[in-house]
């Protein structure tokens, strides 16, 4: 008798999936990411980065004004300690320490859309697989697993209540954890918030020079890997030359086509990427630079059709 | 001798090759054992039949053709007859290609050398640009797109400050 009534049971959970926790993953993705608009919190939260062959655990405090103020100090390590970032909308400043000087950081990226999500959810298998405790919170935990080889898995812990992402992870296919984020503490919508704490003060540096168009034929590559597609291309104004971005994204990861013209000046001194894959090369008078998530050989190959 | 023997020399004994001996023994053999004595009256038939087959000339002369291809073949020849032989040509055309591949088509494809590092001036300005944009899809932390480009940042300057 007990049998049957847990085959029931296991047969109605089938049947029910996500609807038993009372949201689909594709629901809870837009609540979390339209959180930030209905609470105010404050928490510590760490964030582990392999860096370099090693994982650097940073910690920092995070205060945020909904709909869209956010400050967040860092503790540690000690070369990130006392760097202050301040996000007002879409505007935002970085504050560093050793200099006493606020930086514009420009546009921060606004929240990812129903169009990012439904290609997520298109190059994504997610789930949600269950509950956890996190910070002393109920949390869904979310499950997006790659459809196309080669790229990372996540993992999203969103809060039962208020749905804020409180913790967040990426893994290779093999569970190797790439990077991850994590309340430790958390208080959800606190009275005593000031609203002085997200105001800029003292020196702050000139914003960077806008970017003209680029005044070259851009190139693109005629592959990408599959579920992937051009979004955007952008200008960036880099040591004064006219440089074009290409972005290049899944709903999930991105990859970036950097171009300028070559200059003909001795080999400049090089510096190697420890937390992404990185390719450079030059070709008809341009240097190209190409970032993402991919492993080498991927990246190698849009840059062999780049042209 | 036994039957072996005597049916291995059956056609040497009707050819009249075999020595006094062995001719004695083998009729010794044959007068004794029916097999073998059958056997040697088939092979003397089988002999006498085909020596009666008249012998016929070919209806076409083949002389004048073979002595034309005698005479070309021992001819002295040109140089690149022998270049053309297939053991020095396929080596030579194969040498070829290698050489083309090596100094002609360098220049007009102009194979990319490619690094895994950027200039350190613009790396700054690439990978902060790169961050902004992961910050825009699913499943991105801010905090940590930027704690990955504030710790590069900081190497970066380490580097840089290094003497």
């Amino acid at each position: 008798m007990i049998s049957r009534q847990l085959k029931l049971a296991l047969v109605a959970l089938l049947f029910a999936g996500p609807g038993v926790f009372g949201a689909t993953p594709g629901d809870l993705l837009r609540r979390a990411e339209e959180a930030d608009k209905h609470v105010d919190y404050r928490g510590i939260k760490t964030v582990t980065v392999a860096f370099g062959g090693e994982n650097a655990v940073v910690r920092m405090k995070v205060v945020h004004l909904k709909p869209d103020r956010t400050r967040t100090v860092y503790f540690a390590p000690a070369l990130l300690a006392g760097i202050i970032v301040i996000r007002d909308g879409p505007d935002g400043w970085r504050y560093y320490p050793k200099e006493d000087v606020w930086e514009p950081i420009g546009h921060c990226g606004l929240p990812c859309g129903d169009a990012v999500r439904r290609e997520a959810l298109r190059n994504y298998d997610i789930r949600l697989v269950g509950t956890e405790r996190v910070a002393g919170r109920e949390a869904y935990v979310i499950h997006a697993l790659p459809r196309y080889r080669g790229e990372a898995a996540h993992r999203m812990w969103v809060d039962q209540q208020c749905y804020l992402v409180i913790g967040m992870q990426t893994e290779t296919s093999s569970g190797t954890v790439l990077r991850s984020s994590r309340y430790v503490s958390l208080q959800i919508d606190p009275s005593d918030i000031d609203a002085s704490l997200f105001e800029v003060r003292g020196k702050i540096k000139p914003a960077a020079r806008k970017a003209s168009a680029p005044g070259f034929k851009v190139m693109k590559p005629s592959y990408v890997p599959d579920g992937y597609r051009l979004v955007a291309t952008a200008s960036l104004c880099v040591n004064g030359c006219a440089c074009s971005h290409l972005q290049f994204a899944n709903g999930v990861n991105t990859i970036s086509i950097f171009q300028h013209k070559a200059g003909k000046d001795a080999p400049a001194q090089k510096v190697e990427s420890k937390v992404t894959n990185t390719l450079t090369w030059t070709r008809d008078g341009m240097e190209f630079t190409i970032m993402g998530d991919l492993p080498r050989p991927e990246l190698k190959k849009i840059a062999d059709s780049t042209k | 001798m036994n039957c072996k023997n005597a049916c291995n020399i059956t056609s040497d004994y009707i050819d009249g090759c075999l020595p006094p001996q062995a001719r004695c023994e083998y009729e010794a053999h044959i007068s004794q054992c029916p097999e073998c004595a059958a056997e040697h009256d088939e092979m003397r038939r089988m002999l006498s039949a085909l020596s009666s087959l008249s012998v016929r000339g070919s209806s076409v002369d083949c002389w004048p053709a073979l002595r034309a291809i005698i005479v070309e073949r021992g001819r002295p020849r040109p140089v690149w007859h022998f270049l053309l032989r297939p053991v020095i040509a396929a080596p030579a055309a194969a040498l070829a290609a290698v050489l083309t591949v090596m100094l002609v088509l360098p220049a007009q494809m102009q194979t990319p050398d490619m690094s895994s590092s950027a200039s350190m001036s613009e790396y700054g300005h690439y990978i902060t640009a790169h961050a902004r944009f992961q910050r825009q899809q699913a499943f991105a932390d801010p905090d940590v797109t930027f704690v990955a480009v504030e710790l590069e940042r900081a190497r970066v300057a380490a580097d840089r400050d290094q003497p």
